[in-house]
């Protein structure tokens, strides 16, 4: 029992160490290669990082996914860089989509709710959540992508922050293994809620603390 | 040392930079070779290749790896056989991201499907990339050298990933699920790059 759970352990901080290398490697060898605002990797890559909205959905998405556990928790990492890739591509050839602002928004907020409340739908209600909303952030994503610098560069840095704040929210969503813990992630999903809550309020009224 | 090391020492090597001309500074040989390196969308694709080849069973992967640098060597010999390949470069872009979007995708499945399903959607993707490649070559002199550079340049990168690929699913418990994640990541930029270049039209 024990040997099986430490080759489980073992295997699990080994696919943590890949993804994150995975995902972190091209960062560190393109951080000196331009400036912030030149439209390269490291724009790109901090796009998703420094929209507050964006930030907050991913992560929901992560700790969503390893509350729902196997196969969710894998599923969603692959059905959103696909979708948000078909929003993008919309984004980029001008189509438009109205309330893709809203629906980023929104998105904190349906995802930081349903975390907060552990919820369990069937396997099909979270991928068409996580789709749609998916489709949004890969619209916002494609309009503000540059058409200076490199934009190939900028695509694939939105993608892998995109992959790299998933994961985080899958790693943090590990402690629901622990009566605390899941205790930890809801609050987590509830302070997201609030965050993404805030944004709508603001977005909808123009008020601001 | 063990697959999961090894992998990991390949994923921890820094991502090259992306490059977006045919490099000729560094000789008819290293040139093209390195193009294919510091060319995302080159990558990706011949990375995804190498990936969906890894997924296979083990008696199909060579000749997954084997149709891709078939087609990809006949794409880059084809502006030298025939006449009026250049009409290629209208849409070279465009016809390289859908290939990779195609082959990303069925990464990203995981779906089982035979040999020659494979092999056939790998081919296209050697053969336009590879004709994408030749019609920069065709125009050297000294194309002999940056056909084989560019060509072992590709089979490295295939081969590579298919390394990565196998070490993976044998590795790790999740390991095949972190492959297909890595398929629609390139699936996704590729898609992208589609994106990018019909807005450039």
């Amino acid at each position: 029992m024990n040997a099986a759970h430490n080759a489980s352990r073992r295997d699990w901080h080994g696919l943590l160490m890949a993804l994150a290398l995975a995902a972190a490697g091209p960062a560190a060898a393109h951080a000196g290669h331009g400036t912030v605002g030149s439209g390269n990797f490291l724009d790109g890559f901090l796009h998703p990082m420094t929209g507050p909205d964006h930030l907050i959905a991913m992560v929901a998405v992560g700790l969503w996914g390893a509350q729902l556990g196997s196969p969710a928790v894998w599923l969603l990492p692959i059905i959103f860089p696909l979708v948000m890739a078909v929003g993008g591509f919309l984004g980029l050839l001008g189509v438009p989509m109205p309330g893709v602002d809203l629906g980023v928004v929104l998105s904190g907020l349906v995802l930081g709710l349903c975390v907060a409340f552990a919820a369990r739908p069937a396997l099909w209600i979270p991928a068409v959540i996580v789709g749609a909303f998916g489709l949004l952030h890969g619209h916002a994503h494609g309009t503000a992508m540059p058409m200076s610098g490199s934009p190939m560069a900028f695509g694939a840095g939105f993608v892998a922050a995109t992959g790299l704040l998933h994961l985080c929210g899958i790693v943090i969503g590990v402690l629901v293994r622990w009566p605390t813990g899941a205790q930890v992630v809801r609050a987590g999903g509830a302070v997201i809620a609030v965050v993404a809550a805030y944004s709508f309020i603001g977005l909808t009224t123009g008020w601001q603390a | 040392m063990t697959g999961m090391r090894r992998c990991l020492l390949v994923l921890a090597l820094p991502a090259p930079a992306f490059a977006h001309e045919l490099t000729t500074q560094y000789g008819p040989l290293l040139g093209p070779a390195l193009h294919v390196f510091t060319e995302v969308d080159h990558l990706a694709a011949f990375a995804a290749v190498g990936l969906l080849a890894g997924q296979q069973p083990a008696t199909a992967q060579q000749k997954v790896l084997l149709a891709f640098m078939a087609a990809l060597m006949a794409g880059m010999c084809m502006p030298f056989a025939l006449d009026g390949m250049a009409a290629f470069d209208a849409v070279e872009r465009e016809l390289s991201a859908i290939s990779s979007v195609v082959v990303g995708v069925l990464v990203a499945a995981g779906l089982r499907l035979r040999t020659a399903v494979i092999a056939t959607a790998v081919a296209t993707l050697g053969s336009v990339h590879g004709l994408a490649n030749g019609l920069a070559i065709a125009g050297s002199t000294a194309p002999l050298p940056s056909l084989l550079g560019a060509g072992t340049a590709a089979l490295i990168v295939a081969a590579s990933a298919t390394a990565v690929s196998l070490a993976l699913r044998a590795g790790l418990r999740q390991g095949p699920i972190v492959v297909r994640v890595l398929g629609s990541w390139i699936a996704a930029l590729a898609l992208m790059l589609l994106g990018l270049a019909l807005r450039a039209q």
